[in-house]
């Protein structure tokens, strides 16, 4: 395994700038998940460090050499796509043991097939070796795909979206899985996502692309509980932060350059009508989402037009069209730009 | 609007039995939900209301009126498909129109109509625009807007988020449920997911293999489901079943599992030894260092507001527990697992069905009304 450290790379395609200054040092093990809307460059930069794009500026070191100007084939990486391309004709075996069986790399059989029980056994397909590819379920098949890829233990894995064409369940079961693998293997990962859970659940540390540029850089951690901007707390979270004007909240006081306040939904209890909560700001309760483990409760600020989000536990609710007060526990704040304001 | 009724519904295509005998009721004014896996007969339960399908046997009545042979078109129902086709040359003006001008309306009515439908969808500013330019949330709007012009007695939905992407798709969730609010208008509305379904439904009929396995509210489906398929269809992570074999007495507030004991709401009557599923959601299950009930942690998701951790019981078991963002547990790490004992369901392992607990006696805690007034 080995470190890759993407210094100042950009591309535009025509007049788009796909990626502008985009610089990450990713060390040797790390799981590293690139999270952004479709657009946001995610994925251009994949292919940059796969070198299936030639940048404009800047370069890409993997493993302390240069290989900007390298070949996509001499670079050692491997690439997953979100398509899994298995060869039809070809059992799981043959599959997982074509890239071992290329010209450049002169295997031994015995060999091969060691390296092919080995990533079986981690993938927990040893009794499907022999099953012809067409014969398996799709979450079978994006395991083929993704243990082809590691089979060549190369220096660096990237990985565009590879469990989005799958099942809500399969996803979540795929998602502990390639964590566990990566870890196994102390793979250096490079991993390209628009769901929030992939990135917060898997990475070490989540680089939320915006416009081509990396927003902010940190543990699933930092990245939820202190974003940088509105655009950061909103991509994470779901449901998804409040963000509610401060003329809508004149009660609070806040810095001057306070103009826009993030709650998340569990940050708010909601207090029943009586003098205790009184200084707190009023509402009334529009409509209430019974999910299966927790309420969320949709509410109207009084005074203004409004709507935010509430977590509640089940059965501590009032009904809809009771007014109510909000205590805000824990807010973020954000200047006229969406930057966010530290206190 | 109205009230639809299905009485004994049936259809079987050649060999394959589509939907067995089904019967239920949806209200006026209702959102009703038709969930299940792929193949499960929902669609075509769907299809038979809105008269695309005629049934084998059974009875439709849409506001009394027996509608069961009755072409669709002249059953007022409004159809909203997953792939909303748009007429690519019209402006949303002329695309919301249509339906009413096929009908032959007045002019001055088709107006009134669709400016009332741009302002119960907020669209409004976009009348005069091609569609060809639209967003693909705004499209949906376009296509909601022509199914709502017509002010039918019913709408049918199949699928209509199907296509969009997940943080796209809640906001649609709650924009087609205000939506829902604001028109009170009776909706049968099929999906395979069941967010989908918890977040929008008053009710929900849950259907397997052609029959309805479960109907009721989403929480009363949730808390109370009557077989394992229910269980593990509802809810995500999905329930956890630990298997074991064991007789249980009347009245038993705990059975074994492995070594350990796992306690349970009573049981209503004893059973005779046999495999059954102790069935546990992961919001249910707490870890604790010295509880029996071992287990190795496999891996720890974080979402924000919770982790979720998969474990391994010593049997080989994949369970998951969803616990605070604060708790402790990492991969390798050797815990105990406590399950919240008022919150079990146990089944039958090999039927499949759960099996009367004290926890039946008890209430579902679920609110009188789900929306703000209707209309």
């Amino acid at each position: 395994m080995a470190d890759l450290h993407i210094a100042a790379i950009s591309k535009s395609f025509g007049a788009t700038q796909a990626v502008q200054g985009l610089d990450i040092d990713i060390a040797s093990g790390e799981f590293v998940v690139l999270l952004g809307p479709s657009g946001a460059g995610k994925t251009t930069t994949l292919r940059l460090v796969a070198g299936l794009e030639v940048p404009d500026a800047g370069r890409v070191w993997i493993d302390g050499r240069d290989v900007t100007g390298m070949a996509p084939a001499l670079r050692d990486v491997t690439f997953v796509f979100q398509q899994y391309s298995l060869y039809p004709h070809l059992s799981v075996y043959d599959n997982l043991a074509f890239p071992l069986r290329s010209p450049l790399r002169k295997l031994s059989e015995a060999d091969i097939r060691a390296k092919v029980e080995e990533v079986a056994r981690m993938l927990r397909m040893e009794d499907k070796l022999h099953n012809p590819s067409t014969l398996l379920s799709g979450g079978q098949m994006q395991r083929v795909a993704i243990g082809r890829a590691l089979v060549r233990s190369p220096a660096v894995y990237l990985m565009d979206e590879p469990l989005s064409s799958l099942d809500a369940r399969l996803r979540s079961d795929l998602r502990i899985e390639l964590k566990r693998i990566q870890q196994d293997m102390g793979a250096t990962l490079l991993y390209v996502t628009h769901d929030q859970v992939e990135a917060l659940t898997m990475a070490t540390r989540i680089g939320v692309l915006d416009n081509g540029r990396l927003v902010q850089l940190g543990s699933p951690q930092e990245v939820y509980e202190d974003p940088n901007s509105v655009a950061v707390a909103s991509r994470l979270g779901s449901p998804r932060i409040n963000l509610i004007p401060r003329s809508a909240l004149p009660q609070l006081m806040l810095p001057p350059t306070v103009t826009m306040l993030g709650v998340r939904a569990e940050h708010v209890q909601i207090l029943a009508q009586d003098a205790d909560a009184a200084s707190y700001p009023s509402a009334r309760i529009l409509r209430i989402e019974q999910l299966s483990d927790q309420y969320l409760v949709h509410l109207r600020l009084d005074g203004s037009e409004h709507d935010l989000i509430v977590a509640a536990p089940p059965g501590q609710v009032a009904e809809p069209g009771t007014n109510v007060h909000l205590k805000i526990v824990q807010s973020l704040w954000f200047d006229g730009c969406g930057q966010r304001v530290r206190n | 609007m109205a009230e639809i009724r299905i009485q004994q519904l049936h259809k079987a295509f050649a060999d394959f039995v589509a939907v067995k005998d089904s019967s239920f009721t949806v209200n006026n004014g209702e959102f009703f939900c038709l969930l299940g896996p792929s193949g499960c007969g929902k669609t075509t339960t769907l299809r038979m209301i809105a008269g695309l399908e005629l049934p084998t046997s059974g009875q439709i009545f849409l506001g009394g009126e027996d509608v069961t042979t009755r072409r669709a078109s002249a059953r007022d129902i409004a159809f909203v498909f997953q792939m909303f086709a748009l007429y690519p040359h019209m402006t949303v003006r002329q695309n919301i129109a249509f339906p009413l001008v096929s009908q032959g309306m007045p002019r001055a009515q088709i107006n009134a109509r669709v400016a009332e439908a741009g302002k119960t969808l907020r669209i409004e500013a976009l009348l005069g625009r091609p569609v060809s330019g639209l967003t693909s949330g705004d499209r949906q709007r376009v296509a909601l807007g022509r199914a709502i012009v017509r002010q039918p007695l019913a709408f049918m939905m199949d699928e209509p988020l199907g296509a969009l992407d997940t943080e796209f798709r809640e906001l649609m969730c709650q924009e087609l449920r205000s939506l829902h609010d604001r028109l009170g208008a009776t909706t049968v509305y099929v999906t395979h997911d069941q967010r989908e379904a918890t977040s929008m439904a008053d009710k929900i009929a849950i259907m397997n293999q052609g029959v309805i396995e479960q109907l009721g509210a989403p929480q009363e489906i949730y808390e109370r489901p009557v077989s394992v398929f229910v269980a593990d269809f509802m809810g995500s992570p999905a329930m956890n079943f630990i298997p074991t074999t064991t007789a249980m007495a009347r009245g038993a507030t705990s059975l074994a599992i492995g070594a350990a004991q796992a306690g349970l709401p009573a049981v209503t009557d004893a059973i005779s030894a046999r495999p059954l599923l102790y069935g546990v959601r992961p919001e249910h299950i707490r870890l604790a260092d010295n509880a029996p009930l071992r287990a190795e942690v496999l891996g720890v998701e974080y979402l924000g507001n919770c982790q979720v951790v998969t474990l391994a019981t010593a049997a080989g078991v994949t369970v998951r527990a969803k616990v605070h963002v604060q708790a402790r547990a990492k991969r390798g790490d050797q815990v105990g697992l406590v399950c919240d004992a008022t919150q079990v369901t146990l089944f039958d392992a090999t039927s499949g069905r759960a099996i009367r607990t004290a926890r039946d006696d008890t209430p579902v805690r679920v609110s009188a009304s789900r929306g703000a007034s209707h209309g």
